[in-house]
């Protein structure tokens, strides 16, 4: 597995800077280019839907003793995720939160294996992650 | 003597509730739930909670405060055994028919070995997931 070539995350959440998303561009290339992948514009379309119901009310994601995301890091994940889009990265698999007032990304490989994660925390901090299976092989945080 | 603090055997049935909330598990995308389901919260300061099935029934396993109601997950023991993830029954003073993960949480549920045991409990050991489960009374 290549090193995650993530560097300079700005702590504005400056996605224009976000190594991350040039990897993933690099994947969903590939995986089109082996005609197993399809940038779903449909799926885009739910992911931001949600994220800006969730921005909207952010305490429709507080239930017993988890947090609701702050707007900070629900913006800072909406602004990722139009980003993402537009430099035509794959869909994610699914958003969802992190049960400690933050959200996780998760993309697929078509491997059926392989999994990419990208995960914005409560704190500020943003963290990626590979997994083969259920091992961990790669991970980094911006700050 | 049975008295839900009796160790746990590899074939007991055990349940772990995920609140609807969250959107942790949704079927129309996979029939696993999230590993996010299986992470500790601030209040697992001993380990992630499991109900056994043996002690508490489905319907009381599926209650709690959340108005969206729950999702109930099976795992077998034997499974998470076979795994490397052990579970053990509530301590002397604790609920009888809880059983927790000590080794998920909170204050080293970051930690790489614990991201990798929540997706090992999503993917790999995860049973049929039940419900939703709403409670009327709200």
């Amino acid at each position: 597995m290549t090193a995650l070539p993530i560097s300079n995350y700005d702590a504005t959440c400056d996605a224009t800077r976000t190594g991350w998303v040039p990897h993933l561009v690099s994947t969903s290339t590939t995986l089109a280019a082996s005609g197993t992948h399809v940038l779903s514009h449909s799926e885009w379309d739910e992911i931001e839907r949600q994220l800006f119901v969730w921005e909207c009310d952010p305490r429709q994601l507080a239930d017993e003793e988890i947090p609701a995301p702050s707007a900070e890091v629900i913006q800072c994940a909406r602004q990722w995720a139009r980003f993402s889009r537009a430099n035509e990265a794959p869909a994610p698999f699914r958003v969802v939160p992190n049960g400690d007032g933050g959200f996780v990304f998760e993309w697929r490989l078509h491997d059926g294996k392989s999994a990419y994660t990208m995960e914005f925390l409560a704190d500020g901090g943003v963290e990626a992650c590979v997994f083969v299976g259920h091992k961990l092989q790669q991970r980094e945080k911006f700050r | 003597m049975s008295n839900g603090f009796e160790p746990i055997a590899d074939d007991e049935i055990l349940y772990r509730r995920i609140p609807v909330s969250q959107g942790w598990y949704d079927p129309q995308k996979s029939p696993k739930p999230a590993p996010e389901a299986f992470r500790p919260s601030r209040s697992d300061t001993t380990g992630i909670s499991l109900s056994r099935a043996k002690h508490v029934s489905l319907d009381q396993a599926s209650k709690g405060p959340s108005r969206q109601g729950y999702f109930v997950v099976k795992l077998r023991t034997g499974d998470l055994r076979a795994k490397g993830i052990e579970v053990v029954p509530d301590g002397l003073g604790g609920v009888p028919g809880h059983a927790e993960i000590k080794e998920l949480r909170y204050d080293n549920g970051r930690t790489d070995q614990a991201l990798e045991m929540a997706r090992i409990l999503a993917e790999e050991v995860c049973g049929e997931v039940l419900g939703p489960f709403v409670s009327k009374a709200g």
